[in-house]
């Protein structure tokens, strides 16, 4: 079987949990589940993503397990909606805020040895985004960001592999394909079986330039794929740990706290005590959620900038939703309050950031 | 006359700097004074010293009109240009008339009335052909400084002095028609002088030749002042037909396509009939007087030289032409005037004719000592006159001498206090000055002092950056241009850096500035060029401003400057890290157990991340170098597939190890080398690998586990064979006397029963917190200039927090620096007791994989609650065994076994009756 068909199947395994996902949502009405709305986002964007990658694999009659690249999307940013809802924020341009955050991370990869990170937050707190952004803003052309939006957070990003590993992706569950992925995307070649063994030997002494390996949702990946034991991430660790001349740094993200991430069986030390720097992601500042409203096309009267600042309380998320809808009404010449209902009403699915 | 306009000023065409105040200074395009008198004199003086004035105001009356334009040449339209009339009636009617009456005056006293009217019609007539033929101005010149030479020459000396005198005064009139020709053609030379000497000569030959025809006509027209004129009518009247056809057949050929060659020769012999007519009118009417010989006379020197003059130009250009036009005048004269005379008597008028050729080089130098003064003379009236404009530099000669070619000190001084005082006035000179090339000097040396004072002005970067604009380094050259440039560059050089967004990208650029102008400075010390010494202390002054600049910003930024990190957290510390600190006492103990000759195996026993692989990582460098520490990491070896794949792994750790820690170079073992009995190959290998030890020196190989639990995890779950795995290290620690072997784990061989019956009398080293010097110093000295200071209590309680325990004092430090660096720079640099309390919290959250490592891995549910019931007590609190076993409300022995593995997992310690937490910093993750 081709690496096209599997893409294929992914899609169609997609659409079929989406269509399952609309049943719901359809019987359950107004009362449905947030979850299986966030669910039914995250698979459509999924699903887009992966057909991109079909459509770019069926031009250059190859395939490749890299996921689709926001590089792809962000190529023409004045094509972009400013205010995003839904799918994480591909392009750097839109993306604001948690420049504290940054400021530690990027601070863990400026030298050898490059250190670890965990990013918790709840659900759309905006943990994808900023592992996207993580991965971009240093080397987008400066020309495509807002002015005055840091670049320079690293001295040589040219130099910076940044791997992005998506557990929702179910392929990824499988070991031996996780490790092929990676190792096509350190530019090695895969041994065959790719054994987490074999992966130790290849990569031992080879990891030349500064490697960021990304995994998003890793509470995903322990939930749902067993092959991914205590072993595997303890191999892992090992690669982390030596003989990679401090060229490798792992960052994770998930919305389980850390005492849920961190069970371990064994004896060994486990993969998740590397993570020295652990930060939780919770609502912006007011002056980055001053910033991202103020970046809409159609000044927001300073009324509706509070009441937007009152109803999100700062979560990106929030504020990207209301900041659409009042566009969008702001757009079509609507000048009463109606936008704030609808807006309170698309909400909903995020109420938990708020709980 | 005062109210009479000249038509040519309403038509003016300003040239000059429109900044100036005054249009008529400054300037190569002065209006016309409206006096025709006055005008008419100023017109005479513009041909002396400013012929550009004259050629501004040829323009002015008609743009299409040249300079030297002949009245020959006007068209019906150009003659009813009213500004043209006013320019001939000044010419051709004030001049001649006021000249004519003076040199009637002259020749009065000479008692005949012969010469009188001789004379004047000889000017008159010389005025009308020249300005006809050769150039309008011109004959007016001739005529007027001919006609007062005469005048002079036969009123006021006798009759051999008066001939040569006459000689001398004629030949200088033509001298001077031909030079001023040459001024009004402004026609650059376009010939060599080769071509330009054989023009000349080339036009002394066709002058030759017409005046030898001239002789010719003179067999036939003789005219003897004594007896009068006698003459052939007709043939006079056909050789100035003829003469007349000539000339304006050259003159159509000369001024191409205004004049066809055709309407030239039939204009000229038109005017050539009209002279004869005179001619005949004036022998006709006074055949007794002058008139006749005048007009006669005046006709062949005008026609000689117009066809001398006219040829030669063509040839060979204006100073050939100059020459042979002259030459031919001056030949014909002797030829019809002076034919009876001795030849000797041409001399004068050769001489006239040099001095009139030559006038523009002869007249400067004569000139210079009265214009020098007179430009002094106004100089210290200009400065005597405080502050007063309009500034007297207007009538420095440099502004009205066009032909002053030697340089005029003094003036740059003159036009840069004009420009202290009125900038535009000032400025209207220098441009003047710059765009005329004998006094162009001064404009350069007038704007070169401009620039530097320009440079010398600036007294911040911001001024410096913004200097190359002002700079007029690209459009002078000259001795100081690459200095200018230099500072152009320079400045340039400032904005550029200026415009960096960092600070410390600015200071990196600007000290290469400043590096740059010291080497300009060290140059213009050295330097002997004229303007080094100007410039010098304005490098000084430029390197002193960037240098201060540069102090404050490194002033400002180490202020701002945030404090970089240097604690690495969750990554082993390897040799290239200077951060790892202490751990001096257990390498002395690994040391010491290294040379106990029962050779017992090692364990370097230490809770997670307090540091064991970081040493193990370092022992190379802490260790004698006969020691070679072999680092195996267990936790990778033990992913392998088979033994095969755990024996390679561990050997290739080894080869690299030896490799990384001494250069040493050991014997690999590949797959196909392992083969079906990978453990034989192995101990075949490890016979090499010892050989390889003896042969390279005295070594003793340290073979380091790291994670051994791992291996012992993996034999658990059947991955590898117990006894296949623990007895060849259990053979390899007996019977390899170069191997020793250190494990290296966070479990004691009690808590893995299958070791300790492989490894034999193991030796414990425990690895704990560091001491409280090596933790102080990790604190407050990780890295050299480390930036933060803490207050004494600060440290103390960074100490207290984290007991020393490795990750933890990194963990809180690494907080502790974020948390200054959000702080403003005034107190940024000194840790206080308040910050280490505020950097806790995130502490505990930066951290939360470590502590929940410890909540849910290394302790069970009762040693949970044992925990959080002895954090809830505080801090440093003593809990007893029953207290706590009452407040959990478990089974006492539960309760004694959770102490047991909390003790041994060194969370807590026995205190006296008690327990207390051991680390502070863990007791506030379980509150």
């Amino acid at each position: 079987m081709t690496q096209n068909n599997d893409v294929k199947q992914l899609i169609a395994s997609h659409q079929r949990r989406l269509h399952k996902l609309k049943e719901l949502q359809a019987l359950a009405g107004a009362s449905v589940d947030p979850r299986i709305l966030i669910e039914i986002e995250d698979i459509e964007t999924k699903i887009e993503e992966l057909q991109a990658a079909l459509d770019i694999a069926d031009n250059t009659q190859t395939i490749s397990l890299r996921p689709p690249s926001p590089v792809k999307s962000i190529d023409q940013p004045d094509q972009l909606t400013p205010f995003v809802v839904g799918p994480p924020i591909m392009h750097p341009r839109y993306f604001f805020g948690r420049e504290r955050e940054l400021k530690r991370l990027f601070n863990l990869w400026k030298r050898r040895p490059l250190q670890n990170a965990a990013i918790i937050g709840n659900r759309r707190s905006g943990k994808t985004s900023l592992l996207f952004y993580l991965k971009h803003i240093t080397t987008t052309p400066i020309e495509q960001l807002r002015v005055g939006q840091r670049t320079d957070w690293l001295s040589e990003p040219e130099r910076y592999n940044w791997i992005y590993v998506d557990f929702q992706d179910p392929r990824l569950g499988n070991p031996e394909m996780l490790l092929r992925y990676l190792l096509s995307c350190m530019g090695l070649s895969a041994p065959t079986p790719c054994s987490l063994g074999r992966f130790l030997d290849v990569t031992s002494y080879n990891i030349h330039v500064p490697t960021v390996i990304i995994l998003d949702e890793i509470g995903l990946a322990l939930q749902r794929y067993p092959e991914l034991d205590d072993t595997f991430w303890e191999g892992l660790r090992a690669l982390a740990t030596y003989q990679v001349s401090g060229n490798l740094a792992f960052v994770l993200a998930a919305h389980e706290a850390p005492d849920q991430l961190a069970h371990q069986s064994g004896f060994g030390s486990p993969f998740f005590n590397i993570f020295g720097y652990t930060t939780r992601l919770g609502p912006l500042k007011e002056a980055e959620a001053c910033e991202l409203i103020a970046s809409s096309p159609i000044p927001f009267s300073t009324d509706d900038t509070e009441w937007i600042l009152t109803q999100s309380e700062g979560w990106p998320i929030l504020l990207q939703t209301l900041c659409r809808e009042r566009l969008i009404t702001l757009e079509e010449g609507e000048v009463d309050e109606a936008w704030r209902e609808d807006g309170l009403e698309q909400m909903q699915p995020f109420q938990h950031l708020l709980d | 006359m005062n109210k009479l306009k000249n038509p040519a000023n309403d038509a003016q065409i300003t040239l000059s700097d429109p900044t100036s105040a005054n249009p008529n200074a400054y300037t190569d395009a002065p209006k016309l004074h409206p006096n025709p008198l006055v005008g008419s004199l100023q017109l005479l003086f513009w041909i002396f010293f400013h012929p550009s004035a004259w050629g501004s105001h040829i323009a002015r009356i008609d743009p299409t009109l040249r300079s030297d334009f002949t009245l020959a040449e006007l068209s019906r339209s150009q003659w009813r240009n009213p500004a043209l009339h006013w320019l001939l009636i000044q010419k051709l009617a004030v001049w001649p008339l006021a000249v004519g009456v003076l040199v009637g005056l002259l020749l009065s006293r000479s008692g005949s009335l012969d010469v009188m009217l001789g004379g004047t019609t000889y000017i008159v007539t010389i005025s009308v052909v020249f300005s006809l033929v050769v150039g309008s101005l011109v004959g007016v010149v001739t005529g007027v400084i001919g006609g007062v030479a005469l005048g002079l020459a036969f009123g006021i000396i006798g009759s051999l002095t008066g001939i040569m005198s006459t000689g001398f005064a004629v030949g200088t009139a033509i001298g001077l028609a031909g030079s001023i020709s040459v001024v009004l053609a402004r026609q650059k030379s376009a010939y060599s002088l080769t071509l330009q000497i054989g023009g000349a000569i080339g036009g002394v030959l066709i002058a030759s030749i017409i005046v030898l025809g001239l002789g010719r006509v003179t067999d036939f027209v003789f005219i003897d002042p004594a007896k009068g004129v006698t003459i052939d009518l007709l043939f006079d009247a056909l050789a100035n037909i003829a003469g007349g056809a000539v000339v304006g057949v050259l003159v159509g050929w000369s001024r191409g396509e205004s004049f066809s060659r055709v309407t030239g020769g039939m204009v000229g012999g038109i005017a050539g009939l009209v002279a004869s007519l005179l001619y005949a009118v004036a022998l006709a009417i006074a055949p007794k007087t002058g008139i006749a010989a005048g007009i006669i006379i005046g006709v062949l020197l005008s026609i000689s030289f117009a066809i001398s003059y006219t040829l030669a130009k063509q040839i060979a250009g204006p100073w050939a032409g100059a020459v042979a036009g002259a030459l031919g005048s001056a030949g014909t004269y002797q030829l019809t005037y002076l034919r009876s005379e001795p030849f000797w008597l041409f001399l004068p008028i050769l001489l006239g004719v040099l001095l009139g050729l030559t006038q523009m080089w002869w007249r400067p130098i004569l000139l210079y000592p009265f214009i020098v003064t007179w430009n002094f003379f106004i100089y210290r009236a200009d400065k005597l006159r405080a502050n007063s404009i309009p500034s007297l530099l207007r009538r420095h000669s440099a502004f009205w001498d066009e032909y002053q070619y030697l340089p005029l000190f003094g003036l740059e001084e003159h036009v840069l206090l004009a420009i202290e005082r009125n900038p535009v006035e000032g400025q209207a000179a220098l441009h003047y000055l710059t765009n005329h090339r004998h006094q162009r000097w001064a404009a350069q040396a007038v704007q070169i002092e401009l620039d530097a004072r320009r440079l010398e002005s600036c007294a911040d970067v911001k001024a410096i950056s913004e200097a190359h604009r002002s700079l007029a380094a690209g459009e002078l050259t000259g001795p100081a241009s690459a200095l200018l440039r230099s500072f152009s560059r320079h400045s340039q050089d400032v904005e550029a850096a200026l415009r960096q967004e960092s600070r410390y990208n600015q200071r990196l650029a600007l000290s290469a500035v400043e590096d740059r102008l010291d080497s300009l400075l060290r140059e213009l010390t050295r330097s002997s060029e004229p303007y080094a010494e100007r410039f010098r202390p304005i490098a000084t002054s430029w390197r002193q401003t960037v240098a201060g600049y540069i102090q404050e910003l490194a002033e400002a930024v180490e202020a701002r400057q945030e404090i970089d990190s240097p604690y690495i957290i969750g990554v082993p510390l390897t040799e290239q890290q200077e951060i790892f600190v202490g751990r001096t006492d257990v390498t002395a103990q690994i040391e010491q157990l290294l040379l106990d000759r029962r050779r017992p195996p090692l364990l370097l026993y230490g809770q997670r991340r307090m540091g064991k692989t970081s040493l193990l990582n370092n022992l190379g460098r802490l260790l004698p170098s006969t020691i070679v520490p072999l680092f195996v990491d267990l936790q990778g070896a033990s992913r392998a597939d088979d033994h095969g794949g755990l024996l390679y792994s561990i050997a290739r750790n080894i080869v690299k190890s030896a490799e990384l820690r001494r250069n040493l170079t050991l014997p690999t073992l590949s797959w196909e080398m392992l083969g079906k009995n990978p453990f034989l190959s192995f101990d075949d290998w490890l016979d090499q690998v010892e050989k390889a030890l003896d042969d390279q020196g005295q070594y003793t190989a340290l073979l380091a586990l790291d994670e051994f639990e791992t291996l012992d995890h993996a034999i658990t779950k059947g991955q590898f064979d117990e006894e296949k795995v623990l007895g060849t290290l259990r053979n390899l620690i007996q019977h390899r006397s170069r191997f020793k072997m250190l494990l290296a784990g966070s479990h004691t061989l009690e808590e893995l029963q299958r070791w300790a019956s492989y490894l034999i009398n193991v030796q414990v080293i425990h690895l704990g917190c560091l001491h409280e010097t090596e933790a102080r110093q990790l604190i407050e000295r990780p890295v050299d200039d480390f930036a933060l200071r803490y207050e004494p209590d600060a440290g103390q309680r960074v100490m207290t927090l984290t007991r020393g325990h490795p990750f933890l004092v990194q963990l809180l430090c690494a907080e502790i620096v974020a948390l200054k660096n959000e702080q403003s720079p005034a107190v940024r640099r000194l840790a206080c007791l308040s910050d280490v309390e505020a950097a806790i919290p995130e502490a505990l959250s930066s951290g939360s994989f470590f502590f929940a490592d410890i909540q849910r891995n290394q302790i069970d549910p009762t040693g949970l609650a044992v925990l959080r019931c002895l954090a809830a007590q505080g801090e440093g609190a003593v809990v007893d065994q029953t207290t706590l076993t009452d407040r959990i409300q478990a089974n006492p022995d539960t309760v004694d076994c959770a102490l047991e593995l909390l003790t041994q997992r060194e969370l807590i310690e026995p205190v006296e009756s008690g327990y207390r937490f051991q680390v502070e910093l863990i007791r506030r993750w379980f509150i």
